[in-house]
């Protein structure tokens, strides 16, 4: 089975003013292709911010994140966006719809961008 | 394409907002045009009106005149020196002239002026002194003693139709000579120094009051169908003549600086008026564009997040940018041109504004100014605008493009 997701020693920290609040602690797993992972937790446990760290949306406070055996830490701005439009899907939480789209418009939106 | 789709719609999210935007930039253009049309007209209206009553839009002259203005220093075989630019189809007519300085008395008494010697069939096409008449007729004769005088002057010399004067100047030779004159025609151009001080007197009287043998002229007036070819027709002038070293081509500007001047000064001044319009109207686009990005944020966030390039986004608000330019400059230059249509045929009454009479430079000015919009100075407006609103719109698509999706997801709406 190839791996297409490895998290090694993930750390996430916010600073909320003085006080750094841990949102992840060391986090190591991998994915492998044809796997079915659902991650589950309270409110507050990290979940958002996993996702944000494997798709490049955030960077990690320590740790690397491999995405298809990719560095995800010294990719560009250009390359992070390649990467989510053409292999990573996203399904926003509230859907965040692009207003001036119609319905099929929005489903037809990331096609176009490829 | 789906960018300009994107972007359209975009636009028209908030109708009003794109609206007053895009009436600002169409007001802007319409006022840039509008000025800029009627600057083009007056301009031309007064070079050809200065041209038509004094030396020409082209003056030929002797190389040495302009320094000493002395009668001395004319043009001999002006018959040969004609027929080398008769044939150019930008000349429209031409007249010859002897100019010089006089005294003019009547029984009333006596003041200097300045005389004009012409050939009154040669005027009839291109002089405006004839359209001036305020009364009596234009010289009839070459050789006759009539005179067209200023009613400056004839109130002077409290001459009137029909009036005797004598006209006393130095000839040739440095002796006094003198000649009786007779009032055929009194003008009045609204300038105070021509309608007081120039007065025409017919060719051959000059020449014989001056001592000065025939085809003997001190100037040869070039008047041209379109005064915008005057550079053009000096050029071509100035290698037909070159085998007549005698011969100096000027041009208006050369024969009357201080309109040149004016002109040029004028025409600055527009131009700083109209790059502070042009920088207010900057100030609404960058306003519009930059709210809307603004109001966006989490929106980019959301579009990054799926993958778009942040390249493709600066694009995107740069398309909104450049589709909300091209329908102001659109309406503007439509709307402009409309203005531009009705002063041209209308004109602006500037008597609304003073009721004296305007005169610049020695050259009384129509108080209905006509617009004459250049074609190159509509270009240039139009496209100077549009690139304007393209320019306005990088910084906030530079914004857009540098929103970092996390943070404006974490912002929320």
């Amino acid at each position: 089975m190839t791996e297409i997701v490895r998290l090694e020693g993930v750390t996430k920290v916010y600073q909320d003013g003085k006080v750094a609040v841990p949102a992840l602690r060391g986090i190591n797993f991998s994915i492998q292709k044809g796997e079915f992972v659902a991650i589950a937790g309270p409110s507050g446990s990290g979940k958002t911010t996993l996702l944000n760290v494997i798709g490049g949306l955030d960077q990690p406070s320590k740790g690397s994140v491999f995405l298809e055996g990719r560095y995800l830490g010294k990719m560009r701005r250009g390359e992070l966006s390649r990467l989510r439009l053409n292999r990573i899907g996203f399904i926003f939480q509230s859907y965040n719809l692009i207003p001036v789209l119609t319905a099929f418009e929005n489903a037809e939106f990331v096609l176009l961008l490829h | 394409m789906w960018t300009i789709r994107l972007a359209w719609r975009n636009l028209w999210r908030n109708k009003r907002r794109t609206l007053i935007t895009i009436s600002s930039i169409c007001f802007g253009l319409v006022l840039a045009l509008v000025f800029i049309g009627l600057g083009d007209g007056t301009y031309g209206t007064m070079i050809d009106s200065a041209a038509r009553l004094g030396s020409g839009h082209i003056t030929l002259e002797n190389r040495d005149y302009r320094m000493s203005l002395s009668t001395r220093l004319t043009l001999h075989s002006i018959d040969d020196v004609v027929k080398r630019f008769k044939g150019l189809r930008e000349v429209e007519e031409w007249a010859p002239r002897i100019l010089g300085q006089a005294m003019l008395s009547t029984s009333y008494g006596s003041v200097g002026a300045a005389f004009i010697g012409v050939d009154p069939e040669r005027e009839k096409g291109t002089t405006l002194f004839i359209e001036k008449i305020i009364e009596g007729t234009y010289l009839e004769e070459s050789e006759g003693r009539g005179a067209l005088i200023g009613s400056k002057m004839a109130e002077r010399l409290k001459v009137s139709i029909g009036g005797k004067m004598v006209i006393t100047a130095n000839n040739l030779q440095g002796e006094i000579a003198g000649e009786l004159l007779k009032v055929v025609g009194i003008f009045k151009t609204g300038s105070e120094m021509i309608d007081g001080y120039v007065f025409q007197i017919p060719l051959n009287r000059a020449r014989k009051l001056l001592g000065m043998n025939q085809g003997e002229v001190t100037q040869l007036a070039i008047f041209l169908d379109n005064q915008r070819d005057t550079d053009h027709v000096i050029e071509k002038l100035k290698k037909n003549l070159s085998n007549f070293k005698e011969v100096a081509v000027l041009s208006w500007r050369e024969v009357m600086p201080e309109l040149a001047s004016y002109v040029e000064l004028d025409g600055s001044s527009n131009y700083i008026f109209q790059i502070i319009i042009f920088i207010i109207i900057a100030a609404g686009i960058l306003n519009t564009i930059l709210m809307s990005v603004l109001e966006r944020q989490f929106e980019f966030g959301v579009l990054l997040c799926l993958g778009m390039n942040p390249l493709n986004l600066l694009f995107l608000v740069l398309t909104e940018a450049l589709l909300l330019g091209l329908l102001g400059v659109t309406t503007g230059s439509v709307l402009g041109l409309a203005c531009n249509h009705y002063f041209t045929v209308k004109g602006f009454n500037l008597t609304l504004l003073t009721s004296e009479d305007v005169d610049i430079s020695g050259v009384a000015l129509d108080p209905i100014l006509y617009a004459h919009l250049y074609p190159e100075h509509l270009i240039i407006t139009v496209v100077l605008v549009f690139l304007m609103t393209i320019l306005v719109g990088i910084y906030p698509a530079v914004k857009a493009a540098r929103s970092v999706p996390i943070e404006v997801l974490k912002k929320g709406k």
